[in-house]
């Protein structure tokens, strides 16, 4: 009995199918693509550019919304950042919330050198209940710049029990035997398997997170999203990819913001498709401190063009409304 | 309940069967002689005057192309009665609906004059025939709908409003049904009720009838029920944009809550230009843009004047924007405080509801507050925003005059094609001779419906979902919500109206699967038939929708399987199951059609062009060597690359067939199973039949049912197959409990559908058969179970452990302990019939 993971994706020829015998091919290889899938289908579950203002000299925090896969993957963690120009030693440590907070990889150092761009590579498993996860890049006092953040999905091994998100890997163990049956539940499995693994793996397809050293200093790293005495303000507009999404889908989205005044009653960011078409979706958060998660943004189309707006009912031009951290996860194919 | 399975049954004991029918809305059951059993419920009579067997064959067979049932018809005569002859004589009394009967109303039916009506009593419109227990001049009271039949909705302006005391003489469109009844050779007929003792044989629709006939009899011809579903559905409704007036469709109760707030205060009016005691239509009213402003301001005036003259809210202004629309300002009433505030305004519409904020600068009364109330929602920071009615407040309205069309014929709701693009609306009314449709989304806005004026429109009726509920949707709607069945959900003529207790709807959730289990569309039906809109995708996808018994002896609309593989035969046929007679052969062979080396599929759904509409397939090598044969279809698939992707899979199972598929027409007695359908296994050694898989004559294995009927005189069968071109995949079952210890259990309990296969298997194998156990994600094929009994506990499909093979221990959890067929060498030969490696036939 293996369970082999193939290292290129397998393909089965047209003509392999339309003159196929009742042997164990084409049925084997299309199996052996499930496991290859396990292995190498890696959307990303983070893929944020910091937002940040300039070359800071403190420790930065990052936090935001997370949507892990069911299975706990170990996930390949790829981190970019500029340093001015004193060299010196990048501390990076990640962290995860899964009711309480706790440390999935170092803190660990990294000696830099001045006037140049940096990254470090690692991996860390994060847990199916993980909700959030927290960054904290420390270059001592001298400045840097952190830029980005990549985490994809990176198994190394292909596991034999069924999985939570319901992927069940093959093994040659039965379909290898001599007149073995070929049976429902393998032809089924490698369409179930398949589908498991594409719908369990979410798809960061929108963020924005700013610094959250301090709570005197949230997110007033950058004046994007700090504004008063307009009673809105468009914070950003991108196009969202969802490759392959014909008709209308929902997308996850998981918010954060603050307001500088004494009762946050008021003070809201809207996030909605905008564009020629559209689905006329929208969803609005309250800026109070506390995280929001909605599952209700309807965006139509491949390219859905998204807007963020705040709300400041401020008229006096000194309290602030801002966003901290707005990440949005699309399920391919739901 | 019967301890028979089927009345043919009893046949092969001796027995012989008594034919009987009903004929919908006419409360009489006709029998070939009398049967003094109970009568269904609904029917007040029995006569034994029916004459049935000098019918030709009844049942249906499938062209798996075509994707539906050809159903052979019913020809009958009834012989001279005194029910017949009151149900053939010119009514004594007749009235006429003074208003339109819904389906389900009970309480009273309006009519002109029922004076002359008895006080109590039976009464026919159209095909209906209803009891009613009182009357005034001018209804009957206390009616039960459907007696003997179906409830329908009748317009009192069509012939079919007519109300009578006894039927039409027209019994075309009546539904009929055929049974048949055993009785033993002194005439026993079993006791219970007629239709718990008997089985449906056919059912369908009276053509032509009743009709005198030169022998003295009334002849009623009718078609097999599934043919309905050949018959061409409404034609849709064509005309042309008239927008010289622009309307707009303010639903009832729709509002605008404005406030305004400075300081600590708060001042909000709500604004209801149209409450619910005005609505008109389909719960819609219709105005000009004039009278919307005109009511919205006189709504505004009257909630300002309640706030007081103290109200710092005030007037109400229009101000037009030339091409693009109007905006509402309101000029404020007393003075503003100075300081910074802020007002906002909702919109509510049903369930939208929308509210935005815009801060206030400090004004005087004599200022025009710049609010701009009806901006769209999608951009509310955009102060500049015309006055938008059709996309924030109010919902598009669109005219349409209409071609030699009456008004009343256009459905209450539906699809609105103009220039290409596909509109829906959700209310429909008549003004003069064109109809104006309310609820317009997307609601077209006044420049779009300016530039539409005297353009083209098309009304149409369609259904949208995936391939089973487009099915049942188009089978069950009668126009009469949920009246046919849960599916019923179309308007008025965009289905065959045909009840649920007549489909088997499981079948369709069940059968649709596979290749077209993802597959969701839109489908619209005008002047075609379902066979046209959906036969091409059924008939790709080798599915076809047929007339059968579904088991019970109920004849179902069913979705079945076509292709020529699978598993879980439902019988055996041998040598000694054929029926031989000097006049014929029990056996005779169609050819069948070439292997098709292309493909061709036109993209249609009746509702918009596919960009490019046909897809081409071919097999090249084959093509130039076998020469063309090309099948051809039309799918409501619009999306080509979906389209390509599922074309290209059905080409390639067609294209991989080794040979045609040549047809058996196999003679059998009436007790054979086997409906279209159904998987059977042959083995018989007839001299014109051929085994490819041996080399020799005669033919052992599975077969795919393409048709079945029944001679009504001689109870002979004739069962069509089309033997399989491969085996069907080995059956793999989940594990949910058993007896014992897991790794020494007792039984085994898996679902209850394997019954059928594993209780054959067996049936075959008088001394236990080997079920291999493995874990998916860690397969092995050396642990197993031999099983000696299998038994189905009502639940559970329940077998019996004999004995064990290797140290296989059961499991629920995880992917669970699944059961399937062994390897070859250690398999049974009704096992070896299943798909395994090395077997050397193809993949189908």
């Amino acid at each position: 009995m293996t369970i082999s993971t193939p290292s290129t994706f397998p393909r089965v020829a047209q003509q392999d199918l339309l003159t196929a015998r009742l042997t164990s091919e084409p049925l084997s290889t299309i199996l052996s693509r499930t496991n290859y899938l396990w292995q190498h289908h890696q959307p990303p579950l983070v893929d944020i550019a910091w937002l940040v203002g300039a070359s800071m000299t403190r420790a930065q925090v990052f936090e935001f919304g997370l949507e892990p896969s069911a299975d706990s993957l170990s996930y390949s963690f790829t981190h970019r950042w500029w340093v001015g120009g004193t060299a010196g030693s990048m501390s990076i440590k990640v962290e995860e919330y899964a009711g309480s907070w706790s440390t999935i990889y170092g803190p660990t150092s990294t000696a830099t050198s001045a006037n140049a761009w940096h990254s470090r590579t690692h991996s860390a498993t994060i847990s199916a209940s993980a909700t959030r996860l927290r960054v904290t890049y420390d270059h001592g006092v001298d400045a840097f710049f952190p830029s980005h953040l990549l985490a994809i999905p990176a198994p190394t091994t292909t596991p034999s029990a069924k999985q939570p998100s319901g992927f069940v890997a093959f093994d040659d163990g039965l379909l290898g035997s001599s007149g073995a049956p070929l049976n429902t539940e393998m032809l089924n499995r490698a369409k179930a398997s398949c589908a498991a693994v594409l719908t369990d793996r979410k798809s960061m397809v929108l963020s924005m997170a700013q610094d959250t050293f301090s709570a005197a200093q949230k997110g007033q790293v950058t004046s994007v999203g700090i504004f008063s005495g307009s009673p809105s303000m468009t914070v950003g507009r991108a196009v969202a990819s969802l490759p392959g999404n014909k008709g209308t889908t929902d997308i996850s989205l998981h918010l954060r913001g603050y307001t500088s005044a004494s009762s946050s009653t008021g003070y809201q960011c809207v996030v909605r498709q905008v564009g020629a078409t559209h689905s006329g979706s929208s969803v609005t958060f309250d800026l109070d401190g506390s995280w929001h998660v909605s599952s209700t943004l309807t965006v139509l189309g491949e390219q859905p063009d998204i807007e963020v707006v705040l709300l400041n009912p401020d008229t006096t031009g000194t309290e602030t409304a801002v966003v901290e951290s707005l990440i949005g996860y699309w399920t391919p194919g739901s | 309940m019967t301890s028979y399975r089927h009345p043919w049954d009893l046949v092969q004991y001796g027995c012989s069967v008594v034919y009987w029918l009903k004929v919908e809305g006419i409360p009489t059951i006709w029998t070939e002689r009398a049967l003094g059993a109970t009568l269904p419920t609904g029917f007040s009579a029995e006569s034994a005057t029916l004459i049935v067997d000098q019918s030709s064959e009844i049942g249906s067979t499938i062209d798996p192309d075509a994707g539906l049932g050809t159903g052979l018809p019913l020809s009958f005569q009834l012989q001279d009665s005194t029910e017949l002859s009151a149900y053939l004589t010119n009514p004594s009394r007749v009235t006429r609906l003074s208003a339109d009967l819904l389906a389900t109303t009970t309480s009273s039916m309006s009519v002109a004059d029922a004076s002359s009506f008895a006080s109590a009593g039976t009464l026919y419109v159209g095909n209906e025939c209803v009891n009613y227990t009182g009357t005034t001049s001018t209804s009957f009271t206390g009616l039960s709908r459907g007696v003997a039949g179906l409830a329908y909705a009748h317009a009192k302006d069509s012939a079919a409003g007519l109300v009578a005391n006894v039927p039409s003489t027209d019994w075309r469109g009546r539904t009929v049904r055929l049974y048949a009844a055993p009785v033993d050779a002194t005439g026993y007929v079993p006791s219970g009720t007629l239709e718990a003792i008997s089985s449906e044989i056919w059912c369908g629709t009276v053509r032509e009838g009743p009709y005198r006939t030169a022998d003295a009899t009334w002849q009623l011809d009718a078609l097999s029920l599934d043919r309905k579903l050949a018959e061409p559905l409404a034609a849709s409704i064509s005309g042309t944009i008239d927008s010289k007036t622009i309307y707009y469709s303010v639903q009832a109760g729709e509002k605008i809550v404005c406030t305004l707030k400075y300081g600590s205060t708060t001042e909000q009016i709500v604004v209801i230009p149209y409450d619910s005691t005005a609505t008109g239509p389909s719960g819609f009213t219709v105005v000009t843009g004039s009278e919307l402003r005109a009511a919205i301001k006189t709504a505004w005036d009257a909630e300002v004047s309640a706030l007081g003259a103290s109200a710092h809210m005030g007037n109400l202004i229009w101000t037009q924007y030339v091409g693009k629309g109007w905006r509402g300002h309101m000029l404020p009433g007393a003075t503003v405080p100075g300081s910074p505030t802020q007002h906002s305004v909702t919109i509510e519409t049903g369930a939208y509801k929308y509210t935005y904020d815009v801060s206030l600068p400090s004004v005087s009364s004599s200022t025009a507050l710049p609010w701009a109330f009806f901006d769209s929602p999608l951009h509310p920071n955009q102060n500049l925003a015309p006055y938008a009615t059709d996309t924030a407040f109010s919902q598009g309205s669109v005219t349409v005059a209409l071609e030699g069309v009456d008004p009343a014929d256009v459905p209450s709701s539906g699809g609105l094609k103009l220039k290409g693009k596909l509109y829906s609306y959700s209310g429909a009314s008549a003004l003069g001779s064109s109809v104006r449709l309310y609820g317009v989304q997307p609601a077209p806005t006044e420049a779009e419906l300016v530039a539409l004026d005297g353009e083209d429109a098309v009304l149409i009726q369609f259904s949208s979902g995936s391939l089973a509920d487009v099915l049942r949707r188009v089978i069950e709607s009668s126009g009469s919500a949920a009246l046919r069945g849960t599916y019923d959900t179309l308007p008025n003529e965009a289905g065959y109206s045909i009840p649920d207790g007549d489909v088997d709807e499981a079948s369709f959730s069940s059968v649709v699967g596979g290749s077209v289990g993802g597959i969701s569309f839109d489908l619209a039906l005008s002047d075609r038939s379902l066979e046209d809109g959906l036969g091409g995708l059924l008939g790709l996808a080798e599915r076809a929708v047929v007339l059968r018994d579904d088991g019970t002896g109920k004849q179902k609309l069913s979705l079945v399987r076509t292709s020529p593989s699978g598993t879980s035969s439902v019988a055996t046929i041998a040598d000694a199951d054929l029926l031989v007679s000097e006049q014929t052969d029990p056996v005779s062979i169609d050819r069948g059609s070439p292997v098709p080396t292309s493909v061709e599929v036109e993209l249609s759904n009746g509702l918009v062009e596919a960009p490019d509409k046909v897809i081409f397939r071919k097999d090249k090598g084959r093509r130039q060597q076998a020469g063309a044969s090309t099948l051809t279809a039309t799918i409501p698939l619009t999306d080509v690359s979906q389209a390509t992707s599922y074309v290209g899979l059905w080409a390639a199972g067609r294209f991989s067939r080794p040979r045609p598929l040549s047809k058996m027409s196999l003679r059998v007695p009436p007790w054979v199973l086997g409906e279209p359908g159904d998987l059977v296994d042959l083995d018989l050694r007839h001299p014109s039949l051929y085994d490819f898989a041996t080399g020799t004559t005669g033919f052992t294995g599975a077969a795919r049912v393409l048709g079945r009927t029944l001679d009504l005189g001689s109870y002979q069968s004739v069962i069509t197959v089309v033997p399989a071109q491969g085996a069907g995949l080995c059956p793999a079952v989940a594990v949910s409990a058993w007896a014992g210890t897991a790794a020494a259990p007792t039984t085994i309990d898996v679902d209850r559908d394997y019954y059928d296969h594993f209780s054959r298997t067996a049936e075959l194998e008088a001394g236990g058969f080997k079920v291999i156990v493995y874990v998916p994600g860690q397969d092995s094929s050396s642990d197993g179970y031999w099983i000696s009994t299998v038994t189905d506990t009502g639940s559970v499909c329940r077998l019996t452990v004999a004995s064990i093979d290797g140290t296989p221990t059961l499991s629920t959890s995880g992917a669970g302990s699944w059961l399937t067929l062994p390897v070859t060498s250690e398999s049974t030969a009704f096992q070896a019939g299943h798909a395994h490696t090395d077997s050397g036939g193809p993949w189908t």
